[in-house]
C-alpha cells in the first residue's frame, strides 16, 4: 500500500467563532486522483487551503508527505501547488508568470527557461509564451495556470474548481490532458468540482462534503447511486428525489409516496429518519402488458408527459398517481413513445435508495 | 488677470535667469518634501500593506484613525511638532527646532497617513486570493508582500504622488517648525507667505508659479514612469 501523502486526524478549523472544517480522519495516498464535491459552503475550498497550509487549523494533526505540517510549512508548501478558480496572474507575459514559482525558489535562469518552455509545451501553449497573461482567453488562461502550477513539479496538485468557467469541450480536453500528465508523473491530485461529469472523467475516489464535514466517500458511481443526503443527490443529478413516509409493521417495510397514494413494499431494512426516496432514472424498464408481471419487480403504469432526446439515452417524463418520474430509456425504446401515451414500466425495489 | 500673467512671466524669468536665492529655496523645498515623502513611504506602505492583509479586532478603529490622519490640518501638526521640539519640550535636547529636519518631521507626520491610507486602498483593491496564490506557488512571506506591492504599484504611485503633493504645498507646519529662516529653512510655501505679508504680490505670485511648476514637474516624472511601466506591461 502506498504511503499517505495527506493524513488528517481530528482537524478542526474556524473562521472567527464559526466552525468551517471538522475532519475526524482523512488519508490520501501517493498517486491518487481524488475529487471533492459538495454544495456551496460545504468546506471544499477550506479543506484545500488547510492542506496547502494557507489556512490555519485550530486542533488536530496534519501530516503532509509523512512530515508534521507545522514543522516546515514553507518546505511542505513548496512540494504542493494549487490552482484556483480565477487565473490570478501577475501583470506581465505568460513566460514571466510561469517562471514565477521557479524564481521564488532561486532557480538559475537557464534552468528556469528550460523548465518554463517544457511545461508550456506539455500544455500546448508554447506559442503563448510572449503574450500578456491578463489578455488570454479562458481556455488559454487555464492551460497557463496548470503550466504555472506544474512548473515546479509538485508532488501534490490541489485544484479548486479551476475549470468552472470553461465550456464543456474545453473542460473535457483539459481534464483528459491533466489526467494523463498526473498519471505520467505519478502526481497526487485533489480536485474540487461542482460538475459530476468532470469528477467521473477525472477520478476514481470521491469525497463528499457538507457543512465542513466529510459525509460520504467512495467510488463516483456509488456516490451517484447512493448519495448521503438530499443536497448530494441533487448535486449528483439524481433523476427522482421523492418525499416519502415509511412504515414498518410486523417485519414488513413499506414506503409511502405521494401522500400514501403509492405504496412500495421494501425488502431491505429501512434507515431511521429517511425522508426521501431516490430512484435513479436508469433502473426503469419498459414492460409489455401481454407479459405477466415479475413478482420481484415493482410494476407501475403512467402517462408520458415529455420526451427529451439525448445521445444513446432519452429522458422520458412520466406521470403516475400524481408523481412525476424521470425515466432514462434506450433510444430505440423512447423513440416509439408518444406524448400522453399510457405505458407500463418496472423496477427492482433493491435499487431504491432512501435518505 | 494682468498681475497673474506678470507673476507667471516673473516665475519663468527667475527660473531662466538662475536666480540663486530662488534655486536655493526650490532645492530645499524638494529636499525637505522629498525626504519627508520617502520617510512616509517607508512607514506608510508597509503599514497600509499590513492593514490590508490582516483581519483583527480593532482594524476598523485603526483604519478610521488613518483616514482621519489623511486630513490632518498642517497647522495642528506644526503646533504639536513644535511642542515636541521646543527647547523645553520632550525632544528639545536634540536642538532640531527651526531646522530643515524639523520641517521633514512635520511633513512626514502629514504625509504618512495619506500614503498609508492610499496604500491600504491600493492593496485592498487587488484580488484577495492573489496572496494565497503566491503563497501556494511557494513564495515566502517577504516574496509575497513584494509581489503584492508590484501588482499594486499604480495605486501605490498615486499614494506617493498624493503624499508629496500634500507636503510640498503645505505652509502651516513648515512655518511653525521651520521659522522661514533665509538660507536655512525657507521653502517655497513659506517664502510665498512672507512675500504676501510684505505686500509684494508679484513676487508671491512668481514663487507660487515656481511651486506649481516644481510640483507639476515631480508629479509628471512619476506619472510618465508609471505609464511607461504600464505600456511595457501592456
Amino acid at each position: 500500500m502506498s504511503a499517505a501523502i495527506i493524513d488528517m486526524q481530528d482537524i478542526k478549523s474556524y473562521r472567527g467563532q464559526k466552525p468551517v472544517l471538522d475532519i475526524p480522519a482523512l488519508q490520501i495516498t501517493a498517486g491518487e486522483l481524488v475529487s471533492v464535491i459538495g454544495p456551496n459552503g460545504a468546506g471544499k475550498s477550506t479543506l484545500l487551503q488547510v492542506i496547502n497550509l494557507l489556512l490555519p487549523y485550530k486542533t488536530g494533526r496534519l501530516q503532509l508527505f509523512g512530515e508534521n505540517a507545522g514543522d516546515n510549512p514553507l518546505g511542505l508548501r513548496r512540494r504542493c501547488a494549487m490552482v484556483f478558480q480565477d487565473s490570478l496572474f501577475v501583470k506581465g507575459t505568460v513566460y514571466a508568470n510561469v517562471a514565477l514559482p521557479l524564481q521564488m525558489r532561486n532557480m538559475p535562469s537557464p534552468l528556469v527557461t528550460e523548465r518554463v518552455m517544457a511545461v508550456l509545451e506539455m500544455f500546448h501553449c508554447t506559442h503563448l509564451a510572449h503574450r500578456q497573461a491578463l489578455r488570454l482567453s479562458g481556455g488559454e488562461a487555464k492551460r497557463v495556470c496548470l503550466a504555472r502550477a506544474l512548473a515546479c513539479e509538485p508532488e501534490l496538485l490541489l485544484l479548486d474548481e479551476p475549470f468552472a468557467a470553461l465550456d464543456p469541450a474545453t473542460r473535457k480536453n483539459l481534464l483528459v490532458e491533466l489526467r494523463q500528465v498526473a498519471e505520467t508523473k505519478k502526481m497526487t491530485v485533489v480536485f474540487v468540482s461542482h460538475n459530476l461529469n468532470d469528477v467521473l472523467r477525472f477520478t476514481e475516489r470521491v469525497i463528499v462534503m457538507e457543512n465542513g464535514a466529510v459525509v460520504q466517500e467512495g467510488h463516483p458511481g456509488e456516490v451517484i447511486r447512493r448519495p448521503a443526503s438530499r443536497a448530494i443527490a441533487e448535486l449528483a443529478g439524481m433523476d427522482n428525489i421523492l418525499s416519502c413516509e415509511l412504515e414498518s409493521a410486523s417485519g414488513a417495510n413499506r414506503i409511502l409516496l405521494g401522500q400514501g397514494r403509492t405504496v412500495i413494499d421494501y425488502p431491505i431494512t429501512i434507515p431511521d429518519q429517511a425522508k426521501y426516496c431516490c430512484l435513479p432514472g436508469d433502473i426503469f424498464q419498459m414492460e409489455d402488458r401481454s407479459r405477466p408481471a415479475d413478482p420481484h419487480q415493482i410494476r407501475w403504469a403512467g402517462t408520458v408527459r415529455q420526451i427529451i432526446p439525448g445521445i444513446g439515452v432519452y429522458q422520458v417524463v412520466v406521470e403516475t398517481d400524481g408523481l412525476i418520474l424521470n425515466l432514462r430509456l434506450a433510444r430505440e425504446q423512447a423513440e416509439d413513445l408518444k406524448i400522453a401515451q399510457e405505458i407500463l414500466f418496472s423496477f427492482a425495489a433493491e435499487e431504491i435508495h432512501l435518505i | 488677470m494682468d498681475s497673474i500673467w506678470q507673476g507667471f512671466c516673473e516665475a519663468v524669468r527667475l527660473l531662466a535667469a538662475g536666480d540663486p536665492e530662488v534655486y536655493e529655496v526650490v532645492l530645499l523645498s524638494l529636499q525637505v518634501s522629498g525626504l519627508a515623502t520617502a520617510i512616509s513611504v517607508i512607514l506608510g506602505v508597509p503599514f497600509g500593506l499590513w492593514l490590508a492583509l490582516n483581519e483583527f479586532r480593532g482594524k476598523q478603529l485603526i483604519l478610521s484613525f488613518v483616514n482621519f490622519g489623511m486630513g490632518l490640518p498642517p497647522v495642528v501638526v506644526g503646533l504639536f511638532v513644535s511642542l515636541l521640539l521646543w527647547r523645553y519640550g520632550p525632544l528639545g535636547m536634540l536642538g532640531l527646532m527651526y531646522t530643515p529636519i524639523a520641517i521633514v518631521i512635520a511633513q512626514a507626520v502629514i504625509a504618512s497617513p495619506i500614503i498609508a491610507g492610499l496604500s491600504f486602498a491600493a492593496i485592498g483593491s487587488l484580488e484577495p486570493k492573489l496572496r494565497l496564490q503566491f503563497l501556494s506557488l511557494g513564495a515566502t512571506r517577504l516574496q509575497t508582500n513584494w509581489l503584492l506591492i508590484k501588482e499594486a504599484r499604480l495605486g501605490l504611485m498615486a499614494a506617493v504622488m498624493a503624499g508629496f503633493g500634500g507636503v510640498v504645498s503645505e505652509v502651516g507646519a513648515s512655518m511653525m517648525v521651520g521659522g522661514n529662516i533665509r538660507g536655512e529653512t525657507r521653502v517655497l510655501t513659506t517664502a510665498t507667505v512672507m512675500e504676501v505679508g510684505k505686500g509684494n504680490y508679484e513676487m508671491a505670485l512668481a514663487l507660487s508659479f515656481v511651486l506649481l511648476i516644481v510640483a507639476y514637474g515631480v508629479v509628471a516624472i512619476l506619472t510618465y514612469s508609471q505609464n511607461g511601466r504600464r505600456q511595457d506591461a501592456g
